[in-house]
């Protein structure tokens, strides 16, 4: 499977250097005590400029470059959170594990198995040999992204949804291209 | 590794894969080690959101920056202490910012999973 990715990054190494050097890493957010999303590695909003550009105005002072790649996600390396319920329910089934082996942890969260996961998969190649992951970032707040199916009934779907992908290695193989498609004054 | 080894690992995908050597790493690692392994992730998580984080997400888009600025020490300290709801309640009729109040208790509510509660308490 293919898709375009969107990376923003600060500006202020300018463009040579971004195009050497970008996605950059995101690890763990040491001002926030917190995990990234998905863990950490290369973050890229999945076919969404419009994201790309929210986040370079809130989080670089609007001195921010976007980056557009092309995203190879290979069966087998891609654990896909969005569109594929077999690999939603390995996840669910990892959580499972967890307990039933007396080591609970109900309050990880995604970002925290998966860290816990990269990190025995050092020494267990297989035990999680996924190096692309993509998920879907929901907050109450997605009024505007609602479709209801039909007038009347409660049931809708969103068409504007926003997803990450994270990459944890730059390779070949899934960053196939790379060029900056908007760079703020 | 035996060729029935190798074929059974190869019928395998890697879901199933994965699973499985999650099994064995469970049950033939050393309890001590794996609680060191696990020890590691957990020292990494803290309860509640971290306060900036908060902060700029009740505060985005709506009028009531200000009265997040001048009550931050408070606000912290309800990120990680939602038990006196009653003072929240009356700092936001107090503000008396409708739309502010129903999106910050919305936001509240489903971090916290206390929804019938801070509802009542505002």
């Amino acid at each position: 499977m293919e898709t375009t990715g969107h990376h923003t990054c600060s500006k202020r190494n300018g463009r040579s250097y971004i195009l050497d050097h970008a996605p950059f890493f995101a690890g763990f957010n040491e001002k926030t005590h917190r995990l990234q999303f998905l863990g950490a590695g290369y973050y890229f909003w999945d076919d969404n400029i419009e994201m790309a550009t929210k986040w370079g105005e809130d989080h670089y002072n609007n001195e921010y470059c976007i980056l557009e790649c092309k995203l190879n996600m290979p069966g087998g390396i891609f654990l896909d959170l969005v569109g594929n319920r077999s690999h939603m329910r390995y996840f669910r089934n990892v959580a499972v594990k967890y307990a039933e082996s007396g080591y609970a942890r109900e309050k990880w969260s995604l970002g925290s198995f998966i860290e816990h996961l990269k990190m025995l998969e050092k020494d267990r190649p297989g035990i999680f040999p996924f190096k692309v992951i993509r998920a879907v970032d929901l907050l109450p707040r997605d009024e505007h992204s609602k479709w209801y199916f039909v007038s009347g009934k409660r049931n809708y779907t969103l068409l504007d949804p926003r997803i990450v992908i994270c990459i944890t290695e730059k390779n070949a193989l899934i960053l196939q291209s790379k060029k900056i498609v908007y760079e703020s004054l | 590794m035996s060729l029935c080894k190798e074929i059974r690992e190869a019928a395998m995908d890697v879901f199933e894969k994965s699973l499985q050597l999650l099994d064995d790493y469970f049950v033939n690692t050393d309890p001590s080690v794996v609680g060191e392994q696990l020890a590691k992730i957990d020292s990494l998580h803290v309860d509640g959101p971290a306060p900036d984080e908060y902060f700029a997400e009740f505060t985005l888009g709506y009028p009531c920056e200000a009265w997040f600025q001048t009550n931050e020490t408070v606000f912290q300290t309800l990120n990680y202490e939602v038990e006196d709801l009653s003072f929240l309640s009356e700092s936001f009729n107090l503000l008396n910012k409708l739309i502010c109040k129903q999106h910050f208790n919305s936001n509240l509510a489903e971090e916290f999973g206390q929804q019938d509660n801070i509802y009542k308490a505002a």
